[in-house]
């Protein structure tokens, strides 16, 4: 067995006893309620409870995740007055996502950030983009000394232009890092979170090379006429305040065929997504036969995500 | 410790070389390449004007019609007639004499980029939109470029989120 699978395991060992550890909880709290009969009974109040002691993702039945969803919706209901629905597309059998990037078409115009930001319901304020334009100087690979504040006419003849997301690693170190297995690896190469399962605690934060997580310190915060109704579980719904969230190559939108919402933005055609084990698709093309650059490559990430020029 | 060490490397390094189980990858998407003439706002030419007023293929400075126009395509594009046909302007020329419809534009680009068509059939370069597997739409090379002076033109980004602007002072008090 190798090194990985082996770290699988003892991943899955630790989800197995968290839930042993919820289920027996569960029943003895069951039995507290009942025994001293102040236990929330009422409809509104359940709900709380039901949220708490949700399973890990991976071990939720169909049921279970139809019974969520239901309740998801109906706070966004209560919430926003907005009818939202929640899905949940299935890895495609034979896709492996990847994203390839042309540095020397990309201007650095942000329409991709906020599109990215409508599409994933991200918050407004404090406001959060997925995606980071870092304004390089041109002749440099240096990222420190970029700039992410950059404002007016682009592009300068002085600059070129990164933008810088969830780079989507085969040996992910914020999946390693993450000790409650609130985030993984899918198997069409989309690294996820469950948003219910994630403890807040920012390690996975500190260990992506490219600062790609996010951290909600505070209440999300989207208007109701903004918010995106087409939601995927792991993807785009709303989050709490206290969890991370990231990139997920529009998994509600990619799962179904359709492109990434940053790519369908891009005034430049910058962005090409697709299967990585299609030889004929773009992504495909531009590795074969383009000068493809990793971006960190030194770290050992093996990212889905290639930065080419041409 | 060190037995340890190596077992563990040789056994990530197998791990890699491994190929793993796939089933065969759906198709890749059908490129359809979006018609240009529906977005040129003088189109058809022939109807609009030319029927009535034959071009006047004489090389001269534009100050009537067409004033908005400036050449400025490399060193050996100087007059209309290089690309456009100037007894049917609703049809472009490519060197061979041969007529293209506005819609197959690309053809009279690739005569002379033959490396960016080359990327752009391949979907290297140029824009393409839809779905990765089913429909894709590519935009032709006009829709981006404008072939009379194909020079990038700047134009405004979108601000900085707030919290990339607070970030460098956050940074500072860390």
């Amino acid at each position: 067995m190798s090194e990985d699978h082996q770290n699988d395991d003892e991943r899955e060992a630790v989800v197995e006893g968290v839930g042993k550890a919820q289920a027996s909880r569960r029943r003895f709290l069951q039995v507290l309620g009942a025994a001293t009969a102040t236990a929330a009974t009422s409809q509104a109040d359940a709900a709380p409870w039901e949220e708490y002691f949700q399973q890990h993702y991976k071990r939720l039945t169909d049921e279970d995740k139809r019974a969520i969803f239901a309740r998801l919706e109906a706070e966004v209901q209560d919430k926003y007055g907005v009818t939202v629905r929640i899905n949940d597309p299935k890895p495609i059998d034979g896709v492996e996502f990847a994203y390839a990037l042309n540095l020397q078409a990309c201007v650095g115009c942000r329409r991709c950030e906020y599109a990215c930001a409508q599409e994933n319901n991200t918050s407004r304020s404090p406001e959060m983009h997925y995606i980071r334009v870092l304004q390089m100087d041109k002749g440099s690979l240096d990222v420190e000394r970029s700039n992410t504040t950059y404002e007016g006419a682009v592009p300068t003849p002085e600059h070129y232009y990164q933008p810088v997301q969830c780079h989507q690693c085969r040996d992910a170190p914020c999946v390693r890092a993450c000790p409650v297995n609130a985030t993984w690896a899918e198997p069409d190469g989309i690294v996820v979170v469950d948003y219910n399962w994630c403890i807040g605690c920012r390690y996975c934060e500190a260990a992506c090379p490219y600062f790609a997580r996010r951290f909600n310190y505070e209440e999300p915060t989207v208007r109701p006429s903004e918010i995106n109704p087409d939601q995927g579980y792991l993807s785009n719904r709303l989050r709490p305040r206290g969890v991370m969230e990231k990139c997920t190559y529009c998994l509600h939108r990619t799962r179904k065929g359709l492109m990434p919402a940053c790519l369908e933005a891009c005034p430049t055609g910058s962005r090409k997504f697709g299967n990585l084990l299609d030889p004929n698709s773009e992504v495909r093309q531009v590795i074969e036969t383009k000068r493809v650059y990793i971006l960190h490559e030194d770290a050992g990430t093996n990212p889905r995500f290639y930065y080419y020029f041409g | 410790m060190i037995l340890v060490f190596v077992s563990a490397s040789a056994a990530s390094g197998c791990h890699r070389a491994e190929p793993r189980a796939r089933r065969t990858p759906p198709p890749s998407a059908t490129v359809t390449i979006v018609p240009r003439t529906p977005s040129i706002a003088t189109y058809s030419c022939m109807q609009r004007c030319h029927t009535r007023l034959p071009a006047n293929p004489a090389q001269r400075e534009l100050v009537e019609f067409h004033t908005d126009k400036r050449l400025a395509h490399g060193t050996t594009l100087t007059w209309c007639t290089f690309c456009h046909q100037d007894d049917n302007l609703d049809r472009l020329r490519l060197i061979d004499g041969s007529l293209v419809s506005f819609d197959d534009g690309h053809r009279v680009c690739s005569q002379c980029h033959a490396e960016r068509y080359r990327d752009w059939t391949r979907g290297i370069h140029g824009v393409t939109t839809g779905s990765w597997r089913d429909v894709a739409q590519r935009r032709s090379c006009t829709a981006c470029h404008n072939p009379h002076d194909p020079h990038r033109t700047q134009f405004n980004a979108l601000p900085p989120p707030s919290r990339e602007r607070g970030r460098e002072q956050e940074e500072h008090h860390e």
